[in-house]
């Protein structure tokens, strides 16, 4: 249940892709030249303008999101434009290079063209199936905010601060034989680190959940009395809740960098397609 | 005039008090719009300039002055009194009375006054330096002490018992107020000194008691008329007034005796200077009118046309409520500050929503509040409306138009009227009647009489309490209801063990009705949420008068009847639509009128939201996205997240306790905060929701060129955080709503997926019914 309008349900953005797209297989189709359809031919011209256009555009967006104190519109709608209007592109500009491919600057043009849009429906993907995720994953089932001014995951923090430090405490109260177990989870835990631990977002090698393991293995072979006993189901609650919050905010530090890595291509070869079409039209026009 | 005249001075010296003022004092000849009227030079001046003028004009008009002579007693009577001194006996056949109260210095009342800390009087403020001293009080001259001992270096803390300086001159009004904004001295609002302590003293303020350091105490509360020396001469004391009474013509009870300047009620010199001036005349028997009349003529236009003032004034004494406990001369000075109205019928008087902060009494006719289209709430004769305005300086809560045969109305400047209300009993009084009676009116039936409620009127009570005390405790026996005057309230419930806030109650509100209607206990806890001044309702009186009353009876008994019905119908469903709308009540989003809502379904957590609003206010965000509430329950597709901002709420805690009132709405409707801000922090703890904070301005970004080739500033785009210092206060800084941008909250604008709205909470629910 959405409450709000999001960036893809521009329904005027939608229908002008598709009409663009729809006008230029038309115009592909319709116009057959002597020379055979490529870029030199008038529709071809046509095609290659408006889609070189069409990336200025959209290339464009990176500024204007940052121009905080423009007041051109919301930009909602200019993020509904660029998403239309990119996967438009890929109609345009695939038709204005009449498939014609060889080892040059003028393909290697193309195919940034293709990285860039494919990586921008990657993008649309996160971006609209993520920020349920994250929510689902940040549920009331796992945090309990106690002030009103720290955000979820600073809450989830001080929990694991808490468990931490309750952790530390009933050490000295537990026979030594939990010692190991305890002081894994205590030092080993680890939230977060490279790129591939952060993407992967797995809890399989999780301290805690071993130190968990290990501390029921303890108790089922072990005997012990009433007041121990009683310390130890505390013991496996906490370790059970740091398990869980862990694996939590593993989950959301993945989530975040996947709603942030396909950026990384997005963006760089942005600027790597706007330079090679600098060189396509210069090379077109005054070297062909 | 050539009268046979003596001037008896106690001291060595003319004009005691003036010369006790401190040093280099510089006197101001207010009310600047009264014109003097008198053989002696007054105008604004130093104090020692101004002695010397007086000695040199009272020495050129030859005046007759017999020094150290104590008066002891006068006898005899009109035409032939007896005035004995400690000298020699008198002869006279009228007497003025013009000693001032400066004699006989009011104290604080409180353990430890005595033991030497204590002081009533500067003399020169040079005489302390590098020391604490806190000054007592919040009127003129506890002001020109506290300043010009701040100035000369001394850490000057002054103690004030309300939350404003109503009472005081503006001109000291606008200097204590930049002292405190500019850190010169502190200041305690609603402090009451609790006890002396060696090297200190103990205030007594809504966060419980406060110790500050003292190496002087210097207390200013004013002084009271020398009581048994004016009952020994036959001055007469109404009860509960701090003054004798005196006749139009200042005359006292005892004919022949005439009373002027501070000892009949009127502090301020110039007043004193006329005064004496009117009275010999009258004794010359060539009475004059008061200075002020020709003004209140021109004021009370067409109503006072071919009437003398003195008509005038009496009809409008007796006409209006406020006014009855006035005599006829405070009744003129008080209206010197006021603005009369005569309007035809069906003219507007007050438009809703509009900034207002005036209070109105009728003085003829009767005036017609729209409380919605169809409903009118007639206000009659003698009433006054537009007080919720006044108390808190809030906008106006409805249109309010001239009755049919139209009306004439006085309208009394907030200050004005925070002053009637502080120093008339009778005034406070009818207030607090009057709005009893409009709440038990819009509670029960506006068919109420003031005479239905008669028991109820004679036993209220007015209550304070601090921030965080409980007026009621879920569970408890319902012993009253209240109705808030000030300050608002949180009210409680327990659910599962925790305290939750479930509704805020502002000021104006009925708060434990309940306990009016039938014998429940109390069903939620309610705090104060800072300070509060309410009227308590007795409920064991106002059964007594249910047993005697039928008609009150039978409308409790319906009410009652009504909750009953309301909330076995309030207490079903649970869905998913009622789950979403309760968790924003809870939330406050009901007291909001414009926050921010994100779904975060569409949320990528960019932040650019945050980033736009920091960028379009000089680098300070005013809004934490991450912060705040989120509705996210298992089992629900819907994700609502109310981030920390401000939610311009219909009645904003912040501005309740604001002591420059800086805090505004503006037209557009934003709660925003203006230069006049001293950064006391007052907002900052009274906002329910975190959304204020105080904070310097930043330091300008980096910008890459300065920065590479020359070092300067912070690199490219970052800024440090921003550093306070005298140059750079710390303000209250909160959400403007981007009312000076083009195009509308730079938040809504900046956000890439649509995800964040901002939105009445009317608007709200009907998205949410919509997507439901």
């Amino acid at each position: 249940m959405y409450v709000q309008t999001g960036f893809l349900e521009s329904r005027f953005w939608f229908w002008a892709g598709i009409l663009l797209s729809v006008a230029a297989l038309a115009a592909f189709i319709f116009y057959d030249p002597p020379g055979g359809r490529d870029g030199s031919t008038i529709v071809g011209y046509g095609l290659g303008g408006l889609s070189a256009l069409i990336v200025v555009y959209l290339a464009w967006l990176g500024v204007r999101k940052r121009r905080f104190s423009s007041s051109t519109g919301r930009r909602r709608n200019v993020v509904s434009a660029h998403v239309y209007l990119g996967l438009a592109l890929l109609v345009t500009a695939t038709l204005h290079t009449g498939f014609e491919f060889e080892w040059s600057v003028h393909t290697l043009g193309y195919v940034l063209l293709l990285i860039v849009v494919l990586s921008g429906i990657w993008g649309i993907t996160v971006y609209s199936g993520l920020p349920e995720k994250m929510s689902r994953n940040l549920s009331d089932m796992i945090v309990e905010k106690k002030r009103f001014d720290m955000s979820e995951l600073e809450q989830l923090e001080v929990d694991l601060e808490e468990v931490d430090g309750r952790l530390e405490r009933i050490l000295q109260f537990l026979p030594d034989d939990f010692r190991p177990a305890i002081r894994l989870s205590l030092d080993k835990t680890k939230i977060g680190g490279g790129l591939f631990s952060i993407l992967s977002g797995s809890s399989k090698r999780c301290a805690t959940a071993k130190a968990e393991t290990q501390v029921r293995g303890l108790i089922d072979s072990g005997s012990y009395d009433e007041d121990v006993r009683k310390r130890l189901t505390d013991l496996v609650a906490d370790l059970a809740r740091k398990r869980e919050v862990a694996a939590c905010l593993r989950r959301d530090a993945r989530y975040r960098a996947m709603l942030k890595i396909w950026l990384w291509f997005h963006v760089p070869l942005t600027a790597a397609l706007v330079v090679t079409l600098i060189a396509h039209v210069t090379l077109v026009f005054f070297y062909w | 005039m050539g009268l046979d005249h003596i001037l008896l001075e106690r001291s060595d010296a003319l004009s005691n008090t003036i010369s006790k003022y401190q040093k280099g004092k510089y006197i101001m000849a207010t009310p600047d719009a009264l014109p003097l009227r008198a053989e002696v030079h007054f105008e604004p001046d130093t104090r020692e300039q101004l002695l010397e003028n007086w000695t040199n004009r009272v020495n050129e008009l030859g005046v007759n002055v017999r020094y150290n002579c104590e008066v002891t007693g006068i006898e005899g009577e009109k035409g032939n009194f007896t005035i004995q001194t400690n000298g020699e006996e008198v002869q006279a056949e009228t007497v003025v009375v013009a000693i001032g109260l400066q004699g006989n210095i009011r104290k604080m009342g409180v353990p430890g006054e005595d033991d030497g800390l204590v002081t009533y009087q500067l003399d020169d403020p040079k005489d302390y330096w590098d020391k604490d001293i806190v000054v007592v009080g919040a009127g003129d001259a506890a002001i020109e002490n506290a300043v010009a001992l701040a100035q000369n270096e001394n850490r000057v803390t002054i103690v004030n018992r309300k939350r404003d300086f109503a009472r005081v001159k503006a001109g000291n009004r606008s200097l204590i107020m930049t002292s405190i904004k500019d850190e010169l001295l502190a200041c305690a609002y609603n402090a009451n000194p609790a006890r002396v302590e060696k090297g200190a003293i103990v205030l007594d303020t809504p966060e419980g008691e406060q110790i500050v350091r003292a190496d002087k105490v210097i207390v200013r509360i004013g002084a009271i008329a020398p009581r048994k020396f004016i009952e020994t001469i036959g001055g007469v004391f109404d009860e509960g007034a701090d003054f004798p009474r005196v006749t139009e013509s200042y005359e006292s009870d005892r004919e022949g005796i005439y009373y002027v300047g501070a000892l009949a009620g009127y502090p301020l010199i110039k007043h004193c200077i006329n005064q004496g001036y009117e009275v010999v005349q009258t004794i010359a028997g060539q009475p004059v009118e008061g200075a002020d009349i020709p003004m209140l003529q021109e004021k009370f236009g067409s109503f006072a046309t071919g009437r003398p003032m003195q008509e005038v004034l009496e009809e409008v004494r007796s006409a209006v409520g406020l006014f009855n406990g006035l005599t006829v001369l405070q009744l003129r000075e008080f209206l010197l500050e006021a603005d009369v109205h005569t309007l035809s019928a069906g003219h507007q008087v007050i438009q809703k929503g509009d900034a207002g902060d005036s209070l109105f009494t009728i003085v003829r006719g009767d005036v017609d509040i729209a409380v919605t289209k169809d409903i009118r709430f007639k206000v009659p004769q003698s009433e006054f409306f537009g007080e919720m305005g006044l108390v808190m300086g809030r906008r106006r809560t409805a249109d309010t138009f001239a009755g049919s045969g139209g009306c004439t109305v006085i309208e009394i400047p907030r200050n004005a009227a925070l002053k009637l209300i502080a120093s008339s009993a009778a005034a406070r009084k009818t207030m607090n009647d009057t709005i009893l009676l409009r709440k038990m009116q819009t509670f029960l039936s506006p068919d109420l009489s003031k005479e239905d409620l008669a028991e109820v009127m004679d036993t209220y009570e007015n209550v304070r309490f601090h921030r965080g005390e409980a007026l009621m405790e879920e569970g408890a026996e319902a012993d009253a209801a209240y109705i808030i005057q000030s300050g608002s309230t949180a009210v409680l419930k327990d659910i599962s063990g925790q305290d939750v806030v479930i509704n805020y109650l502002p000021a104006g509100s009925l708060v434990g009705e309940t306990a009016l209607l039938n014998n429940a206990p109390r069903n939620a806890t309610v705090r104060a949420a800072i300070g509060v001044e309410a009227i308590k309702i007795n409920k064991a009186v106002f059964t007594q008068l249910l047993e005697r009353n039928p008609k009150v009876q039978a409308l409790v008994q319906k009410m009652a009847a009504d909750r009953a019905a309301g909330a076995g119908a309030r207490g079903t469903g649970t869905d998913r639509k009622t789950r979403i709308v309760d968790f924003l009540m809870q939330n406050g989003i009901g007291e909001a009128t414009n926050a921010i809502a994100i779904d975060n379904k569409l949320c990528v957590r960019c932040d650019y939201c945050e980033k736009a609003c920091a960028e379009t206010h000089d680098g300070i965000p005013r809004m934490n996205r991450a912060a705040g509430p989120t509705y996210a329950p298992k089992g629900s597709s819907a994700r609502i997240h109310i981030p920390i901002s401000c939610r311009h709420c219909e009645h904003p805690h912040c501005m309740a306790d604001c002591p420059p009132n800086a805090l505004y709405r503006s037209p557009g409707g934003a709660v925003m905060v203006n230069d006049t801000c001293i950064g006391c922090g007052n907002c900052v703890r009274n906002c329910p929701y975190d959304a204020i904070h105080l904070s310097a301005r930043p330091k300008k970004r980096g910008f890459l060129l300065t920065w590479l080739l020359f070092g300067f500033g912070d690199s490219p785009g970052q800024r440090k955080p921003a550093k306070k210092s005298k140059e750079n206060k710390e303000m209250a800084r909160k959400c403007d709503l981007c009312e000076d941008v083009r195009g509308g909250p730079a938040c809504v604008r900046a956000c890439p997926t649509g995800a964040i709205v901002r939105i009445g909470p009317e608007g709200l629910m009907q998205k949410i019914r919509e997507a439901v």
